[in-house]
């Protein structure tokens, strides 16, 4: 073999992906290989004769961690990771002494290596990495509110099952007066119901959840049908003493939408506030026109909400205050229909309260042309 | 003399229909809807056992058996905890805060009677 020369070697030094440069003891760069010329954008001959910290780390001196910072110190071999930020890159700097064969001068030889890329990739990863584990957080959360889903059904399933097996099997195994018969009969029915309704619940709130909802699209006289829910509505009132007050606008347009779906909302709405207003309270209706838009707006004197409360209200799978609702006999999915129901009417609904105590205020607004 | 039996359950149907299958088998029974119903009810009358449902407003049945069986006076009235919670880890918390039985619904009203005797009995053992 050959022995290599002088422009062997020049080549050879060339052929590395690092950027090499040799600097004297006065950190003058004395020689360079064109990496380097690429990596500072700059052509040989304004990188030689040029002081390395001037150059390469934009300082007025010799950075603390330069091998040759101060006279005399002389470590052979040092690896270094920096940024820098006027040429926008991270580095990784190894440096080597070498001392001039015959000669009494020595040198610093640096090899860099740009990092920047991977760095960038090691952020991005990291930001990615922060992103699922926020997913994750999220699926976690929904598959624990499913979970709590799965026990309230089965819960108010149970309860009226309960009933309706209890009172079956005293009606069957004892001798009862007709009273007590029509007694436990009754009880039965009523538990029927409850289980129906809540079937008709969770059906409803499948079919909002997969788009699957149809609802008719006719003109409504909103003040009138609000009308139609007073045989309800009126009896439970007056059981619990509560003053209803109606304020609904004259003349208000059409809207168009499902009437037996606008009545399910406005029976929701109404048949909570009587749930969480105490006897004697006060329950107000209201309905007017906004711009293009009609609101119903119901207000009570009840035990109102908390901020955290009123956040999660409308939340699917959300059960605010389960001892509550259970004992006021909801299905806890009521307001989650009814803005399942409001917004493929194309409207909104929402929930206001000055805070526990407080009373609440539930409102939607429905389009005066409707979603067509 | 006949024992007294202390019902504590927030669903009303599901109180009286107890109070019928108690008293039918010559109980005394009291009902409450809530443990400060049920607290008023012990410090009036002398109770000798308890049916007692989980889920209730305010106190949850846990808490009040936990402070029934922590309480000298209290303590050796046997409780039974009638619940719709099933699992397994639900019933264990019931016993380690103290219950005799823990009972689940839909419950059988004649399981609800054979505990309810059995508990009394070993009582007056």
């Amino acid at each position: 073999m050959k022995k290599f020369t002088e422009k062997d070697w020049q080549q050879i030094v060339s052929t590395l992906q690092e950027a090499v440069f040799v600097c004297d003891q006065d950190h003058v760069i004395r020689w360079a290989n064109p990496k380097l010329t690429e990596l500072l954008e700059k052509p040989l001959k304004e990188i030689l004769g040029k002081k390395c910290f001037h150059l390469f780390h934009a300082k007025e001196e010799p950075i603390d961690n330069c091998p040759f910072a101060k006279k005399g110190t002389k470590k052979e071999s040092q690896s270094m990771e920096i940024w820098e930020p006027h040429l926008n890159r991270h580095f990784s700097i190894n440096t080597g002494c070498f001392r001039q064969s015959g000669g009494k001068a020595v040198y610093l030889v640096h090899a860099v290596s740009d990092l920047t890329e991977a760095k960038n990739r090691e952020k991005e990863l990291v930001v990615r990495l922060e992103e699922l584990e926020e997913i994750n957080k999220g699926l976690k959360k929904i598959e624990q509110m499913k979970s709590d889903f799965v026990s309230m059904v089965s819960h108010e399933l149970r309860t009226p099952m309960t009933v309706i097996k209890e009172a079956s099997t005293l009606l069957l195994t004892r001798e009862l007066q007709v009273e007590k018969q029509k007694e436990y009969l009754q009880m039965i029915g009523k538990h029927v119901s409850r289980l129906n309704r809540l079937i008709s619940d969770l059906l409803d709130l499948s079919r909002i959840g997969t788009g699957k909802l149809v609802l008719k699209q006719e003109p409504l006289h909103v003040g009138r049908l609000v009308g139609e829910l007073s045989e309800i509505i009126f009896p439970i009132m007056q059981e619990k003493e509560i003053v209803f007050v109606q304020s609904i606008e004259k003349d208000l347009p059409l809207v168009v939408g499902d009437k037996e779906r606008f009545l399910q909302v406005v029976a929701n709405l109404i048949g909570n506030a009587i749930k969480f207003t105490p006897r004697g309270g006060e329950i107000t209706l209201i309905i007017t026109k906004e711009a293009d838009e009609i609101m119903v707006k119901v207000i009570d004197t009840g035990r109102g909400l908390t901020p955290e409360q009123l956040k999660h209200v409308f939340d699917r799978f959300y059960i605010g205050d389960e001892i509550l609702t259970r004992a006021s006999g909801g299905t806890g999915l009521g307001l989650t229909i009814a803005q399942g129901l409001v917004e493929v009417m194309g409207g909104k609904i929402w929930g206001m309260s000055e805070g526990e105590g407080k009373g609440s205020a539930f409102a939607f607004s429905l389009p005066i042309k409707g979603k067509i | 003399m006949k024992a007294r039996i202390l019902v504590v359950d927030d669903e009303r149907d599901i109180l009286f229909l107890l109070r019928d299958r108690l008293v039918g088998h010559g109980y005394a029974v009291e009902v409450a809807m809530d443990v400060l119903q049920a607290k008023a009810l012990l410090e009036a009358k002398k109770i000798d056992l308890i049916v007692l449902d989980i889920m209730l407003p305010g106190i949850d049945g846990y808490e009040f058996c936990r402070e029934l069986k922590n309480n000298p006076q209290t303590k050796q009235i046997p409780v039974i905890m009638l619940t719709v919670r099933g699992f397994s880890e639900d019933k264990k918390k019931g016993y380690a805060v103290g219950a005799n039985a823990y009972l689940t619904k839909p419950f059988s009203g004649e399981k609800v009677l054979e505990t309810v005797e059995k508990l009394l009995q070993e009582r007056v053992q």
